[in-house]
């Protein structure tokens, strides 16, 4: 087996990460770099700390070995739409329809053939404090690591969910420029939204 | 904490819910801002319709159901909403076009110097009311009671902000008979995005029994905040087959001319920017289609057609006014000893997975097919308690009604949340 090619990254506080070319190219930042021709001295990353660069790496690998799993796989058809030029002109017949009883599906993956277990992975790499969320979609963002900053939103969107304005300041570290009575007459418009 | 650029915080704010959105407003002016500018409303928009979150269906009389709570309560809640004797006509990126509910009024005939009706039918009280009256004929007025023309809103029922349109005459040229002449009024909001603007199409009929029907077609627009007269259309509309769908900007309809010899259907989009008509091309049939029927299905236009051999086929129309424009068939259905197909066949929605349709049939039906497998999974029937399957979709949008210079109304309070039995709605629930 050949070895793969090597990516140094160097942190904000100066710690040294090697990497696969495959697992540093999931940030398209890096992968530019790498085809402008850093790709074979030291990439700097002053935006990044150590800590959070080494969470990063451990979610671009784990992508990077599920993508090569899939790749492995065969691919199921979902086609569904013919063109109508091209299908014969014998139409379908209806056959056996069946009167199921009725559930609601909670998700849609039980029609898939194989449960989603980079899903739940990601669910738990993403399960961390409010503080570290913020640095992994900032340093996401800096990167360009789309999943991961999909990944990252989703998770604060779902966090702010249930919050009050005054619990949603505090995490942000905002500062309420309102005049009480702007705010009263804000919050007046819309009171059915603060049940 | 680290602070998060405005970037990046419209990507969160952009996966949450209206309500919290609404709800963030007051966290800063930076923020309240943000959620207002027009980009962001598009920006959120745009990601509900990707997504198919932020959902609600319609039915005539106005019940609400919100998609995504579905999955969280095994029970379908349906929220009914006070609604002052409006209902939706029409809706579009979330806006809701209403206007009273009865959309079919008689017209009424009298004379002003006698006041008196000729048919003797109506008592001459009414002359006394004061109705916006229509000259038709030599001495006699026409007075339609004109609710529907009179009391038009568009409602963003997230925002709860309404604006009501300013009010146009009727003026319709037609030689009327004494009786039985009617009124009716058709709505259709949609988006114009050569313009970026949301229009109102109206079209008023006229009709009679025996008689052919005239129309009139007023068009409103929310930037000027006014109604302007047009042409009427070069193809004359089928108005028993009108259709509610505006796709790519544009209305369309079922036209027919019927001469000695056949009568031909044509497919026609009005564009609501340049406000002209072009024919679409009709798909290839697999026989001779007997009745054939226009929908919205998931922001592509679809075709129902029922051929003479009772087989139903839906078409797509994909890459919409670009040069591959082309239909694509999507289902055919057949009737079997265990399933029969009542007619009108109307597409309503995907399921969440895409992979299967919600498709109303007569509203007798709701019927789930499967594309996969190309067969019919599931069909419920219609419960006697509901009133109607024919839901209307509407997605949750901060999509704004502000015009300067104009009352805002807020209107639409909740009233009661209603825990329904899920057999009755779930089929068209399933859709998510």
């Amino acid at each position: 087996m050949s070895s793969k090619k090597m990516i140094t990254l160097k942190s904000s506080d100066g710690r040294i990460f090697e990497v696969e070319e495959a697992v540093a190219q999931e940030s398209q930042t890096i992968k530019h770099m790498i085809e402008d021709g850093y790709g074979n001295s030291v990439i700097p990353l002053p935006n990044v700390t150590g800590r959070i660069l080494y969470k990063i790496i451990e979610f671009c690998t784990k992508h990077v070995a599920v993508e090569e799993d899939i790749k492995q796989k065969s691919v199921e058809p979902t086609v569904v739409v013919e063109d109508v030029k091209q299908k014969s002109v014998e139409p379908t017949v209806v056959e056996d329809v069946k009167q199921k009883s009725v559930e609601l599906p909670v998700d849609d993956d039980a029609w898939d053939a194989e449960p989603s277990d980079i899903d739940e992975w990601d669910a738990q790499f993403i399960d961390v404090d409010e503080s570290t969320m913020f640095e992994l979609i900032v340093a996401s963002n800096y990167l360009n690591i789309k999943r991961l900053m999909d990944l990252s939103a989703q998770a604060i969107a779902d966090m702010m969910k249930d919050k009050t304005v005054e619990e949603i300041r505090k995490i942000f570290n905002i500062q309420n420029d309102f005049t009480p009575e702007e705010e009263m007459k804000i919050r007046n418009e819309n009171s059915w939204a603060y049940e | 904490m680290v602070h998060l650029s405005n970037d990046i915080l419209e990507e969160v704010l952009c996966r949450l819910p209206i309500k919290c959105l609404i709800r963030f407003r007051c966290v800063s002016k930076s923020w309240l801002a943000l959620i207002s500018s027009p980009y962001f409303v598009k920006l959120h928009f745009n990601r509900s319709v990707q997504t198919k979150r932020n959902l609600r269906l319609f039915k005539s009389n106005l019940f609400q159901v919100d998609f995504d709570s579905l999955h969280d309560d095994d029970v379908l809640q349906e929220v009914k909403f006070r609604n002052y004797g409006f209902v939706p006509k029409s809706s579009c990126d979330g806006l809701l076009c209403m206007s009273n509910t009865r959309d079919t009024q008689r017209v009424l005939v009298w004379n002003p110097s006698t006041r008196r009706n000729p048919s003797k039918r109506w008592p001459n009280t009414i002359a006394e009311k004061n109705y916006p009256t229509t000259c038709l004929g030599d001495d006699f007025l026409s007075m339609p009671n004109v609710h529907a023309i009179d009391n038009v809103f568009l409602w963003n029922p997230s925002t709860r902000k309404a604006l009501k349109l300013p009010y146009a005459s009727i003026e319709i040229e037609k030689q009327i008979g004494l009786f039985n002449a009617y009124v009716y009024c058709v709505y259709r909001i949609g988006y114009d995005n050569t313009n970026d603007d949301y229009k109102v199409v109206r079209i008023v009929i006229l009709s009679e029994p025996r008689s052919f029907s005239e129309y009139e077609i007023m068009v409103y627009s929310l930037r000027s905040n006014s109604w302007h007269r047009l042409e009427k259309f070069p193809h004359c509309p089928n108005w028993s087959n009108f259709g509610d769908c505006i796709v790519g900007g544009a209305l369309h309809f079922m036209s027919i001319v019927k001469s000695d010899l056949k009568s031909e259907n044509s497919i026609v989009a009005f564009d609501l920017g340049t406000e002209k008509c072009r024919v679409l091309p009709q798909p290839e049939y697999n026989g001779t289609p007997s009745k054939l029927c226009l929908d919205n299905l998931g922001g592509c236009l679809s075709l129902s057609c029922v051929y003479e051999s009772s087989i139903v086929d839906v078409f797509l129309l994909k890459e919409y006014g670009g040069m591959k424009e082309h239909w694509s068939r999507l289902i055919t259905l057949s009737r079997t000893s265990t399933f029969k197909i009542f007619h009108p066949l109307k597409p309503i929605a995907y399921s969440k997975c895409g992979k299967k349709v919600w498709l109303n049939m007569d509203d007798k039906r709701l019927v789930l097919y499967n594309l996969e497998q190309k067969s019919v999974e599931e069909i419920k029937d219609r419960d006697r308690s509901s009133t109607s399957l024919l839901y209307k979709y509407c997605l949750e949008s901060l999509v704004t009604v502000d015009v300067p210079g104009t009352t805002k109304i807020i209107f639409g309070n909740w009233i009661h949340k209603e825990k329904i039995f899920k057999y009755a709605y779930c089929c068209a629930i399933q859709a998510t």
